[in-house]
């Protein structure tokens, strides 16, 4: 047992432990960065999501002559996400993607996609739901 | 598997998408401190309102207007309340009614240019 206790071999198992903690330190360093980036940014881009998917159900009341705005306006909800998305954990990331990937798919619109559409504004709110628990969240972080 | 905010939400855009469509009249009920509305759904009742300041809330009441159930504060109840505002003050027949309105039509350029 204490052959193998020699300063090489002790030397070799602190290495590796060594790259254990770097990779455990790197991964929280980045999910503190994450956390922070989220708790700074948030507010601003909820609210402006918040308007984004308020306008869209106003225009689903008219929604034949509001095709291209809606079009408009759901092309400028996907940069909103993509900066959520950057942002969070794995688990929400999968969610914003869902709704990325039904935004992509519904680009261009017709007069037949005015379900799709609520099904989107849907989806979004869900979305808005589910970042208002989750801000909720990080503040027992601090 | 649903969780439980994802189905009040779900309800809560059924009950904008049938504001929207006309589907799901609501009545006004004014109060002391707030204007409240009113909508008949399936034989039940709902109650919503907002007070100044506040989240709006959405409940279910009984025929004699004592609260029975109050929906939890989830998004979608700030459009909710957008969209029974707009339809209870006919706000599409007012505008419709202002862009065909004759007497409203601005002066022609031929005579805003007259000297």
């Amino acid at each position: 047992m204490f052959e193998w206790l020699t300063l090489s071999n002790i030397g070799s198992v602190a290495s590796i432990l060594g790259i254990g903690l770097s990779i455990y330190l790197i991964y929280n360093v980045r999910e503190i960065r994450k956390s922070y980036l989220f708790t700074a940014r948030a507010p601003a881009l909820l609210k402006s999501l918040r308007t984004h998917s308020s306008n869209i159900k106003d225009m689903l009341k008219e929604f034949e002559t509001s095709i291209a705005e809606i079009e408009a306006e759901l092309a400028r909800c996907s940069p909103v996400l993509e900066s959520l998305r950057t942002k969070v954990g794995r688990q929400e990331r999968k969610s914003i993607a869902e709704v990325v990937q039904l935004i992509s798919a519904n680009k261009t619109l017709s007069a037949g996609s005015k379900d799709a559409v609520w099904d989107i504004y849907k989806e979004l709110l869900k979305l808005e739901e589910a970042m208002i628990n989750l801000q909720k969240d990080k503040q027992w972080e601090r | 598997m649903a969780t439980e905010s994802e189905k009040l939400i779900d309800a809560i855009v059924r009950l904008i998408k049938g504001t929207q469509e006309g589907k799901i009249p609501w009545t006004l009920e004014k109060s002391s401190n707030a204007v409240r509305y009113i909508a008949e759904y399936k034989g039940r009742w709902l109650r919503l309102y907002a007070l100044e300041y506040d989240y709006p809330n959405l409940e279910i009441i009984d025929n004699s207007g004592t609260t029975l159930w109050t929906f939890p504060q989830v998004s979608g109840l700030n459009d909710l309340l957008s969209s029974v505002r707009y339809q209870t003050a006919d706000v599409k027949t007012l505008l419709d009614e202002i862009i065909e309105d004759d007497e409203l039509e601005p002066e022609s350029q031929e005579m805003s240019h007259s000297v």
